[in-house]
């Protein structure tokens, strides 16, 4: 069977091709600015004529750019807190009522993919500055909790309707209230699934840009925010600096998500 | 249990869009002028159709390239599969910022690719690549392109190998047998890559207001300036709810031909 399968599926060739260039096309921009980032001069030049850390200097030195951060890890923890709370009640309570499958809810979360950021940062822009909660943090981490609870309620149900009801049946059976029954069988089953949807809720809040850009003011900016609103006017080589670091966070969040679910391609995030 | 987050996002999310509607319809009574501004007024409506122009465009480039990748994919052995992946994954999760910047450093007119073009004596004055639609559009492409892979890559995994099998058997081509068993079995994940890919286009903020300069405005711009230069919020709620109402339209199209909650279960 094998056998049969790689001679009669045989791509052609064009197909690798095709695909070696789109894949070129998607990394190529990603490298230069990690290889920028170390350059010497502020002259964007490529290669770099010299190697430095500079602009990772300049990153950690400047008042502006650490506070950004600051704020940016506090909305982050934030968020994360919120959300990932928030999204296993909801997937416990909906798996328990057998609703994950149903049209009405399935849309209910895709909502938020679909619709513009844009339009979601003018809206909250309008009730947030009746409801003094511009400018805060609170605000921030509520908005943040709103984008991150639909993908974190899809990640947890999808997995606790992966796991056998029966296992909690017997606990219950063997004299666990309904609370025990939840701590002691079901949350450590769903363990690596709320692990990832903590690494995903704290990206989507670490790099969110729109809602940030509408909603934050001096003190409560972040560190996306500051990037947006330098890059409006120049390109700064600090943000190459900061771009790698995000790169690298990124990057190590999915690493490590990977490894600790071990079968990467059922979880594809 | 739902209800926690149930009622935070009705309150904080759900709310906040459906307020949209009286902020652009109410001044002292109801009234339709803002609307009529917007359809009226050459300036708006021409950026509504150059946004459309310019979406179609990106949703049919990622689509030529998506599609060979997705396949690629579901074919390849596990193993490189995996690897594979992380070339679709690590962008798809990666800051929007930070890829538009990539974009700004290659395309600036003093950037890498002007650079290096005038260092191998291909052009001697720069080019202009940066504040066009050809900037916007390769940004928008670079950073939509994992939105239509993902769920052609979990229709066409799901084909059962052996109906291109059976049609080889019968003496079709791989050619003949591609075009007339796979491809028309992978339309529904086209679909969903193409609606997924076309309405995140609609709303880009970002990378045209980086990319594009304020002479190459999508409708996302226009809100923008509204809310923030000219100080017109009523406005600026009008063009939102129109953006809003565009997007509603073709997620309700799809719904009708494909069914909505096809999407979820291929996006996660």
């Amino acid at each position: 069977m094998m056998q049969k399968k790689s001679a009669w599926n045989k791509p052609p060739y064009i197909l690798y091709g095709v695909c070696a260039l789109v894949f070129l096309f998607i990394m190529i921009p990603v490298l230069i600015v990690i290889i920028i980032s170390f350059s010497g001069t502020s002259y964007l030049k490529f290669p770099p004529s010299s190697f430095s850390f500079r602009w990772y200097q300049e990153f950690f030195s400047n008042k502006k750019w650490m506070d950004a951060a600051l704020n940016s890890l506090k909305i982050g923890f934030g968020t994360t807190l919120v959300s990932v709370t928030l999204g296993l009640l909801a997937a416990l309570g909906l798996t328990k009522k057998n609703l994950t499958r149903t049209k009405w809810l399935n849309v209910l979360l895709l909502t938020p993919l679909m619709v513009p950021t844009i339009i979601v940062a003018v809206a909250l822009y309008f009730v947030f500055a009746r409801w003094h909660l511009l400018g805060t943090f609170t605000g921030m981490i509520i908005a943040h909790s709103c984008l991150a609870i639909p993908f974190v309620t899809t990640l947890i149900s999808s997995s606790l309707y992966g796991i056998d009801s029966r296992l909690y049946d017997a606990a219950r059976s063997l004299g666990a209230n309904h609370f025990n029954a939840i701590r002691l069988v079901v949350l450590p089953l769903i363990k690596p699934a709320i692990l990832s949807s903590m690494l995903f809720a704290f990206i989507t809040s670490f790099d969110e840009v729109i809602v940030a850009s509408f909603i934050t003011k001096q003190e409560t900016t972040t560190l996306p925010k500051l990037m947006f609103d330098y890059l409006k006017f120049e390109i700064n080589p600090v943000i190459s600096a900061v771009s790698t670091l995000l790169i690298v966070l990124t990057t190590s969040i999915l690493l490590f998500n990977a490894l600790s679910q071990k079968s990467t391609m059922e979880h594809k995030f | 249990m739902i209800l926690p987050a149930l009622a935070l996002l009705l309150v904080f999310y759900f709310y906040p869009l459906i307020k949209l509607i009286p902020l652009s319809l109410f001044e002292k009574g109801f009234t339709l002028k803002y609307f009529i501004r917007f359809f009226s007024d050459p300036l708006y409506y021409r950026t509504l159709l150059s946004t459309l122009k310019l979406c179609l465009l990106v949703t049919l480039c990622n689509l030529a390239m998506g599609y060979p990748v997705a396949y690629l994919l579901s074919i390849v052995k596990p193993r490189t599969a995996t690897i594979l992946f992380i070339f679709v994954i690590v962008p798809f999760w990666m800051s929007i910022l930070v890829r538009t910047y990539a974009w700004m450093v290659l395309l600036q007119r003093n950037g890498i690719i002007n650079n290096l073009l005038i260092q191998i004596r291909l052009i001697d004055k720069p080019l202009r690549l940066i504040y066009t639609e050809f900037a916007i559009s390769l940004g928008m492409i670079h950073i939509l392109l994992p939105f239509m892979v993902l769920p052609i890559f979990s229709v066409l995994k799901g084909i059962d190998p052996n109906f291109k099998y059976a049609a080889m058997t019968l003496g079709a081509s791989s050619k003949k047998a591609f075009f007339t068993i796979t491809f028309p079995l992978s339309i529904p994940g086209v679909a969903s890559g193409i609606l997924l890919v076309f309405v995140q286009a609609l709303g880009f903020y970002v990378t045209p207001m980086l990319l594009g300069g304020p002479q190459n405005l999508m409708i996302s711009g226009l809100i923008d300036r509204q809310m923030f230069r000219f100080l017109n919020w009523p406005f600026g709620a009008t063009i939102s709810l129109v953006l809003l109402v565009i997007t509603g339209l073709f997620m309700i199209g799809f719904d009708r031909l494909f069914g909505l909650e096809t999407i979820n279960k291929r996006m996660f």
